[in-house]
């Protein structure tokens, strides 16, 4: 990993302060203006900005990126600052997607922004001659498979994509699944998922495809419980997370390239996110060969 | 290192009934937000009014109170009712309900209260930065 001072030096080339302050005024409004009067990205922001974007500038100069799952936005603006041609970022939540529309007009910047969801990602690929898909923390939250089946299928070139991904050495498996592998004729197990059930008052869990329609439309807040009615005690949400192994493997039978592949070094606590301060990510760059 | 932390709060005033209030002689509530050394005072003029308060404090790195009060000491007082709490411009959602109050006519602590039926104190740790913790809030 680049030093962190490295990446900061990187950051401050290519970051524009009056722009990223402009960001946030137009998604989050007068009351980021404090906030980002005196704004220092945290070491994980220039930890994934070394991951995401600057190991991958090959992949972005020149190309049409789709920023699938782009939250504020922050990652397609610096593909944008890495010289993509283009940049489509596609977010559930309204604010973001509003806000950062109004960014882009107000710098004449070459990126527009979408609500849309992980099943829209053929269509996507297709409509907006996309290169190189962005794909970097909606791995906790979606069949992210699917969407690099669809990827795969595609004329798009390139992935980088972010995970969660948790160390193998996390689950050992019993004797019964062994014997059920050898009954059944089938190899050992690959690797595994994990499945955790959180109270449903993210912002994220507005991406339960059952009650996508019910979400607050600007913030994807869904206090909606399984009978589909609001209730703070009985609201639930489900989020997964595959295991390294099982993730290397999906990608390889899927028939992408592995140009390179790096594992979270530190575990950060400048952050609200679990993957980052547990140490799980994991980064790929993919190439998509014909 | 201080950290600069903006929270607004939508509050609404409810007299409950214009003819209770008119036949007791309940005054309006005047309300005063404050995060750490910052506040901000309104006097609700009429039921139903609704008032954004937003106050920006210099904050240490830690656990913040951000307080809701009612400023007069009449026992009878309109009530008011929180609508939303955003923290640098970004709505806290379900997070609101994490929340204290301790009316004045009552020993009890009562948690994910938003309507303040009686005076009291209203209260919400924040933690700062904010944007370390709460997935939504800023660039991180």
């Amino acid at each position: 990993m680049l030093s962190i001072l490295r990446a900061k030096q990187i950051w401050n080339q290519h970051a524009d302060l009056g722009h990223l302050g402009d960001m946030a005024r137009h998604i989050w409004g007068p009351d980021s203006d404090a906030m980002m009067k005196d704004f220092n990205p945290t070491n994980t922001v220039l930890m994934k900005y070394d991951h995401k974007i600057v190991r991958n500038e090959r992949a972005i100069r020149g190309q049409r990126v789709l920023d699938m799952g782009c939250n504020h936005g922050l990652w397609s603006y610096m593909a944008h600052r890495h010289g993509a041609s283009h940049v489509v970022g596609v977010e559930p939540r309204g604010m973001f997607v509003k806000g950062l529309n109004a960014f882009a007009q107000q710098h004449d910047l070459p990126m527009e922004f979408h609500r849309g969801y992980d099943t829209d990602m053929a269509r996507l690929l297709r409509n907006h001659r996309i290169d190189t898909v962005l794909m970097t923390g909606v791995d906790t939250l979606t069949q992210w498979e699917n969407m690099l089946l669809d990827i795969r299928k595609s004329s798009a070139k390139w992935l980088i994509m972010q995970v969660g991904a948790i160390p193998d050495v996390w689950v050992d498996f019993t004797s019964a699944v062994f014997d059920f592998a050898k009954s059944t004729g089938s190899p050992m197990p690959i690797g595994f998922s994990l499945y955790f059930e959180h109270h449903n008052a993210d912002t994220v869990s507005g991406l339960n495809p059952l009650y996508r329609d019910q979400a607050d439309p600007e913030t994807g807040y869904q206090h909606i419980d399984p009978d589909g009615k609001f209730d703070i005690n009985r609201s639930r949400c489900i989020t997964n997370r595959r295991s390294r192994q099982y993730i290397r493997k999906f990608i390889e039978q899927v028939g992408f390239t592995v140009e390179s592949t790096i594992l979270q070094e530190n575990k950060t606590q400048d952050t609200a996110g679990a993957s980052a301060s547990s140490g799980l990510y994991q980064w790929y760059l993919l190439r998509n060969k014909k | 290192m201080p950290y600069a932390t903006t929270v607004s709060m939508v509050v609404m005033a409810d007299m409950q009934d214009d003819l209770q209030s008119f036949v007791s002689h309940k005054p309006l509530p005047e309300i005063r937000v404050t995060l750490g050394d910052q506040g901000e005072t309104h006097q609700f003029s009429q039921t139903g009014e609704t008032h954004q308060f937003t106050v920006t404090a210099q904050l240490p790195r830690g656990q913040h109170d951000l307080n809701l009060e009612y400023t007069k000491d009449a026992e009878t007082q309109g009530a008011v009712e929180i609508l939303s709490v955003s923290v640098q411009g970004w709505p806290m959602g379900l997070r609101i309900y994490q929340c204290l109050y301790e009316p004045r006519n009552s020993a009890e602590k009562m948690k994910s209260h938003l309507y303040l039926g009686h005076p009291g104190r209203w209260s919400m740790s924040i933690p700062v930065p904010s944007h370390e913790r709460i997935g939504g809030v800023g660039f991180a």
